[in-house]
C-alpha cells in the first residue's frame, strides 16, 4: 500500500513541468550555491573559508546552503503538493474514484518522506565530495564527527515541506499559501520573536528562540567561524538537541491539525 | 440486489437545507434520474454518497454493505459536475491516474478512447480539450475498471446538440449491458428519454418517486374557458373523471382521466347552458408533471 501510493503522488507530478523544475533548480543549486561561497574572504585566524569546505565543518556549512534551498524549494513543493489538488478539482476526483480520506492523506505524506529522504541522501552526497575534494588529510573520525547532520537534514527538509503542506491544506489556494509561507518564516516570525516575545518575556528570554521556523532553521544553523576555543555559541541560537525535539513536537501539532482539518472538510 | 440504499439524509449549510431527510433505494439494473431545478440538492445528495460531503444526519449504503465505502466507490464509475482532470497531463496519463487509483487492471484504453471519440487526441495534453472532449474524457474515465454503477450528474451540461446526443447515446448502450446509472439532471426530457425511475427532488424535499411511467401518470390536461368560468368551474368541479383544476390567466386547466373525450366536455356544457370559447386537449408530458409536483 505504501509503494501504490508513493507510486500515484509520483505519477501525478513527474509529467508536471514546475515539479520537474523545482527539482532540477535544488539538486543544481545546492552544490553550486555551496561553492559559489568558496570566493568569500575570511580572516586567516577563522581558518579561512576553506574550512567550510572540510572535514567536519563542511556536515553543518552545507546544511546550512541546503537550509535555504530546502526552505524555498521543498516549501514550494509542499504547498503545491495540495493546493493544485484543490484547484484542479483531483483532491475530490480521487476520492470520488475511489480513496479513503485517510489514504490520500497518508499517500502525501509518505510522500513528502521520501522526497525528504532523497533530499538529505543527495546532500550527503555532495558534502562528502566536496569534503573529500577539500580537504588534505582525510581522516574517518573527522568525516563521521558531523554525520548526524544527515537525519538532521531530513528532518528540517520534512518539517518545511509540512508546516508548508499544512498551510496548502488551511488556504487551499497555491499564491495565498506560497505568500503566507514565505512571509510567516521571513517576517511574521521575526517579528513575533524580537518585538512581541522581547517585550513580553525580556530581551534575554532564551524561549524567544522556541518558534517553529526557528527551531527548523536552528537543525542546520549558520556556521560561525571558530574565532578560538572562547567562542560561545551565540543567544539566537537553540541548543542542536532542543531544536530537534521541538521540530518533532512543531510537526507533530502540523500534522495533527493536517489531518484534522482535512478529514472533517466537505470537498 | 439493493446498488444503493440511502436513509434521511440530511444537510445544512448554515441556516438553508440543501438537502432534508431524503430516502430511497436503487436497485441494480434500474436508471435511475434525480431530477430537479437547479440547486435542488441532487449534486449535494450525489456528494454525500460519494464520500466528499459531510452529511449532518441519516446514512447511505453502498451494494447492501458489502464493502468498505471508498472500496465501494472503487465499483463506482462517476461524473460529478465539471471534468476534473490534471491538465497538464494527456488523455492516456489521466486515464492511468484513476486506473491504478481504482486498482483496475488490463484497462482497455485504447478502446475506451475509441469510445468517447478522443482516441486521435490521446496525447494531447487535458487542457488543450474543448468542453465537450472533457466531457467525453470523463465519461470514459468513469468506465475504467469496468464499473458496477454509474453515476452522471448533468451529463450533457455545456454540450452543444451534437454532444448532447452522443452522451445520451452512449449512456443507453451503457445501461444496455445491464449496469445501474444514476443520472442527475434537470432536464426532463433527457430523464423522460433515458431513465426507467425517476426521484423528483426540490429544495432538498424528495417530492415524487417511483417508475417514469407512474410519475407520468395517465392523465391527460385539457384546457378549457367560457364567458362565465365560475360557473363553468363549479360544473367540472364535481365531475368524477376531473381530478383537478387549476384557473389561470383566463383558462381552466383541467387534470383528467385519460377516457375523457373533449366532445363529453362539450356536450356536459351545453347541456348546463354553458358555451366554450376555449378547448384543447393534450398529452400531460412530464413536464407539466414536474411543473405541478414542483409547484
Amino acid at each position: 500500500m505504501v509503494l501504490h501510493l508513493l507510486k500515484l503522488e509520483w505519477k501525478k507530478l513527474v509529467t508536471y513541468n514546475l515539479f520537474r523544475i523545482l527539482v532540477a533548480l535544488y539538486i543544481a543549486l545546492l552544490p553550486l550555491g555551496f561553492l559559489i561561497g568558496r570566493g568569500i574572504q575570511l580572516p586567516e585566524e577563522t581558518g579561512g573559508t576553506i574550512s567550510f569546505y572540510t572535514f567536519p565543518k563542511v556536515w553543518q556549512a552545507l546544511g546550512y546552503a541546503g537550509n535555504w534551498m530546502s526552505f524555498f524549494f521543498l516549501g514550494f513543493l509542499g504547498v503545491l503538493l495540495v493546493t493544485n489538488e484543490f484547484s484542479y478539482k483531483t483532491l475530490r476526483q480521487n476520492l470520488i474514484t475511489g480513496m479513503s480520506r485517510k489514504e490520500y492523506f497518508f499517500g502525501k505524506y509518505i510522500f513528502m518522506i521520501a522526497v525528504s529522504i532523497a533530499a538529505a541522501l543527495y546532500y550527503a552526497i555532495v558534502a562528502l565530495g566536496v569534503g573529500f575534494y577539500y580537504t588534505d588529510y582525510v581522516i574517518i573520525e573527522r568525516v563521521m564527527e558531523n554525520i548526524d547532520f544527515i537525519p538532521k537534514f531530513f528532518l528540517m527538509s520534512f518539517a518545511y515541506m509540512n508546516f508548508a503542506f499544512l498551510l496548502g491544506i488551511l488556504l487551499r489556494r497555491m499564491g495565498l499559501a506560497l505568500f503566507l509561507y514565505f512571509i510567516y518564516t521571513l517576517l511574521i516570525e521575526m517579528v513575533l520573536r524580537y518585538f512581541f516575545h522581547a517585550k513580553i518575556f525580556g530581551e534575554d528570554s532564551a524561549s524567544r528562540n522556541y518558534y517553529p521556523l526557528n527551531a527548523f532553521e536552528d537543525l542546520a544553523p549558520f556556521p560561525i567561524p571558530d574565532i578560538g576555543p572562547s567562542s560561545e555559541m551565540p543567544n539566537f541560537f537553540l541548543e542542536p538537541n532542543l531544536a530537534v525535539i521541538l521540530t518533532l513536537v512543531y510537526s507533530g501539532i502540523f500534522t495533527f491539525i493536517a489531518y484534522q482539518v482535512f478529514m472533517k472538510r466537505d470537498l | 440486489m439493493n446498488v444503493l440504499n440511502i436513509q434521511n439524509l440530511t444537510k445544512k449549510y448554515g441556516t438553508i437545507t440543501a438537502v432534508n431527510n431524503l430516502s430511497l433505494t436503487i436497485q441494480s439494473g434500474e436508471i435511475y434520474g434525480l431530477l430537479g431545478p437547479n440547486g435542488s440538492g441532487k449534486t449535494t445528495t450525489l456528494g454525500m454518497i460519494l464520500g466528499i460531503i459531510h452529511p449532518k444526519n441519516g446514512n447511505y449504503e453502498w451494494f447492501e454493505g458489502q464493502y468498505q465505502e471508498h472500496d465501494a466507490r472503487k465499483r463506482i464509475g462517476t461524473l460529478l459536475e465539471t471534468p476534473n482532470f490534471y491538465p497538464y497531463m494527456n488523455a492516456l496519463q489521466n486515464l492511468e491516474i484513476v486506473a491504478l487509483i481504482k486498482k483496475a487492471k488490463n484497462v482497455p484504453y485504447d478502446d475506451l478512447l475509441k469510445l468517447v471519440n478522443l482516441h486521435h487526441r490521446k496525447n494531447s495534453p487535458f487542457k488543450t480539450y474543448s468542453l465537450g472532449m472533457k466531457q467525453r474524457l470523463a465519461i470514459a474515465a468513469a468506465l475504467v475498471g469496468d464499473p458496477d454503477v454509474l453515476i452522471f450528474d448533468e451529463p450533457t451540461n455545456g454540450l452543444d446538440p451534437q454532444g448532447i446526443a452522443e452522451v445520451r447515446e452512449t449512456i443507453r448502450s451503457i445501461a444496455n449491458q445491464g449496469k445501474t446509472i444514476i443520472m442527475a439532471s434537470h432536464i426532463l426530457d433527457e430523464v423522460e428519454k433515458v431513465c426507467s425511475h425517476v426521484a423528483i427532488i426540490k429544495n432538498g424535499n424528495l417530492l415524487a418517486t417511483g417508475t417514469v411511467g407512474s410519475i407520468i401518470s395517465n392523465d391527460k390536461q385539457i384546457d378549457v374557458a367560457a364567458e362565465n368560468n365560475k360557473a363553468l368551474q363549479n360544473l367540472l368541479t364535481t365531475h368524477p373523471m376531473v381530478s383537478k383544476i387549476k384557473f389561470d390567466n383566463q383558462i381552466l386547466t383541467l387534470s383528467a382521466d385519460e377516457s375523457l373525450t373533449a366532445s363529453e366536455i362539450n356536450r356536459l356544457c351545453f347541456e348546463n347552458n354553458i358555451t366554450l370559447t376555449h378547448l384543447i386537449v393534450k398529452k400531460k408530458s412530464l413536464e407539466a408533471e414536474f411543473l405541478e409536483i414542483t409547484s
